[in-house]
């Protein structure tokens, strides 16, 4: 018996709660230990649902304080301590926090990271620029942003970082849009010819090689205000056509958000989401499950968290 | 221990990317890895065991591949760790479920405490859908066995045991950690930039990509081989099991052709299976790199001290197609 969006959205939203952890955050599973990316997709799930309940400000609270405890010297929200930061889920960090200032004023704003500092961070890293080569057809001149320090550029970093650019920093400041249209053109060079994005290699020694679902979805929102490009395009009629392809709780729901983003119908979309989760419940992480959240909720709200 | 890495130490990275796997390990201001705290066997055993398809005779193969090898997994906790690094329907880029099943179900019987079985794919993120698409999730759930995402456990920093990497420490999950075997279910396929991916290529998959990314770009800027070496010095997977039975040939190990083999590879010295393995798709072991450092101090590669159980090699000998700038790694004919 099909238990309706409204129950499968409470269910999920218990869940949630019932998995955070004592320090705020949220791991990739419960129990698990407090990581910057589920802590960020439970925060933006808690804000979208809109809730009354006096615990759930108490919890982006407490997430919020997590990530401002996590935030280091040069202003990057540390996700390991000892480990490289992870420059993408530091620009969903930033998309976060930015989110729950606006949402929740005015104590959000002041729990939270120094956004200002961790924009300022965001801007400063990148990725290798290492010339053009014979094993594939893109340009590795251009740089965007590196899963973590001393790396190539990757899409789906590159896109995160990108949005929170985008969504967070000052439009005037010179070196800001720089490094935004070059990751821009990073985004278009390595679309695939089908359209739609991979996790950053549209081709490899002569042969085109498939877009990703989930990718796809992130590089869209990043790319949304350059909706004339061709490459994004025929990525959003690829995305309409496929999204089916990849039946997965964070699949679906990042393509869900950026279709929702680019005006595009969204009811099929929701209606797989729902099927799925009812189907084969939510198998995916503590970030997917929050990403899920939001894909149900944000779209009553305009998907404000990721609009630029 | 400090597993982060300074911009001062990364700014060599291009650098080291450009040089050979000899030139690198010289390149280290000590040697790569301590010989005392290595001890190649006397002799290793591999078995090779025909299966047709992945039906009955596969998980036949398995099970009667344990039985003769004997992996000491009585009381001890296993940890599986297959390849899925994409989904492409119709191509051979990852483990077949079916050998999957077939090993949770022989190390059962053998004994084994708890068998769970563990991957952190490499391209894809998206671990829910991979399971799904593989064919993988059903098995593990008709035979109950958890399932670990590898790139979204908790981790911790272990140092390397070796440093042809020139890295003093990885972090890696917490799972592969605690188990007590590791068992790499490796697919057999060429691979265009380290010759061929089997038992120990396939040791990527445990180095999480919440920590280093999709892909895993670290280990290919510290080069492919280095990267095989350490994390198989590390973490010392105690047995291997390698699906050939439909393998890949020509541009694996995602956009390769399937080439059917009709075998199981097993045995409990990874090097041994990757040298028997090279030598059966028509590649001369001493020329992949890793291969040829790994003699020295993982494990055997000399035929001479490896002793083929069940069928011998010739007959499963193909000449695999390989891209264009691999061909020097063949053997002569």
């Amino acid at each position: 018996m099909s238990i309706g969006p409204d129950a499968l959205n409470a269910r999920l939203l218990q869940f949630l709660r019932s998995s955070v952890n004592a320090d705020g955050g949220w791991g990739y599973s419960p129990g698990k230990a407090s990581r910057l990316e589920p802590t960020c997709w439970a925060l933006l799930a808690l804000l979208s649902a809109g809730t009354s309940e006096t615990e759930d400000e108490s919890r982006v609270h407490s997430a919020l304080a997590l990530l401002a405890a996590r935030q280091d010297k040069i202003g990057l929200l540390i996700d390991v301590p000892g480990a490289f930061q992870n420059f993408a889920f530091n620009g969903l960090a930033a998309i976060a926090t930015s989110h729950a200032s606006t949402s929740r004023p005015p104590k959000a704003d002041r729990l939270g990271p120094d956004l200002k500092a961790l924009v300022s961070a965001i801007t400063a890293g990148q990725g290798v620029r290492s010339g053009r080569s014979w094993i594939n057809r893109q340009d590795n001149e251009l740089s965007g942003w590196p899963w973590h320090d001393g790396v190539s550029n990757w899409v789906e970093p590159t896109a995160w970082c990108a949005l929170a650019l985008k969504k967070t920093a000052p439009a005037a400041d010179a070196r800001v849009a720089s490094r935004l249209a070059e990751a821009d053109r990073l985004l278009a060079d390595r679309c695939c010819l089908t359209g739609g994005w991979n996790y950053g290699n549209s081709n490899m020694l002569g042969k085109e090689l498939s877009p990703f679902v989930l990718n796809s979805a992130l590089a869209l929102l990043a790319l949304q205000d350059r909706r004339a490009l061709p490459e994004v395009v025929r990525s959003i009629e690829w995305l309409d056509a496929n999204w089916q392809s990849e039946p997965s709780d964070q699949a679906l729901s990042l393509a869900l958000v950026a279709m929702h983003v680019y005006g595009e119908r969204t009811r099929n979309l929701e209606r797989a989401l729902l099927a799925h989760l009812e189907a084969a419940g939510p198998a995916g992480s503590l970030a997917a499950i929050g990403s899920v959240l939001y894909a149900l909720n944000g779209p009553h709200h305009g998907c404000t968290a990721f609009t630029v | 221990m400090a597993a982060r890495h300074s911009r001062s130490e990364l700014s060599r990275r291009a650098f080291l990317a450009a040089l050979p796997l000899a030139a690198v390990a010289s390149a280290c201001r000590r040697a790569p890895f301590d010989q005392a705290r290595f001890a190649l066997p006397a002799r290793s055993e591999v078995a090779l065991l025909p299966a047709s398809d992945y039906g009955a005779s596969a998980v036949d193969a398995v099970a009667r591949g344990i039985r003769l090898l004997r992996p000491d997994v009585r009381g001890r906790r296993v940890l599986l760790k297959p390849n899925l690094v994409e989904y492409e329907a119709g191509t051979m880029i990852n483990t077949n479920p079916v050998i999957i099943a077939g090993a949770v179900e022989a190390f059962r019987r053998a004994g084994a405490r708890e068998v769970v079985v563990g991957e952190g794919p490499g391209h894809r993120r998206d671990t829910e859908y991979l399971l799904a698409a593989s064919g993988l999730g059903d098995y593990l759930r008709e035979l109950r066995v958890p399932f670990v995402d590898l790139n979204l456990d908790d981790v911790r920093p272990v140092p390397l045991a070796s440093q042809f990497t020139g890295l003093e420490a990885l972090f890696f999950p917490v799972e592969v950690l605690k188990s007590d075997l590791i068992v790499s279910v490796a697919k057999l396929k060429t691979h265009h930039w380290a010759g061929m991916t089997a038992a120990m290529k396939n040791l990527f998959g445990v180095v999480p990509g919440a920590v280093y990314g999709w892909p895993k770009n670290l280990l290919h800027y510290r080069v492919i081989d280095s990267s095989i070496l350490d994390l198989n010095a590390t973490l010392r997977p105690g047995f291997a099991i390698v699906d050939a039975i439909v393998a890949m040939e020509g541009d694996g190990p995602i956009m390769g052709s399937p080439r059917h083999c009709g075998f199981v590879a097993m045995g409990a010295d990874p090097v041994a299976v990757d040298a028997t393995c090279a030598s059966i798709i028509g590649l001369e072991p001493m020329k992949l790199g890793y291969l040829r450092e790994a003699s020295r101090y993982l494990g055997n590669v000399e035929p001479g001290r490896i002793a083929q159980r069940g069928e011998r090699p010739s007959r499963y000998a193909h000449r695999f197609e390989v891209v264009d700038h691999l061909k020097s790694l063949q053997r002569k004919i």
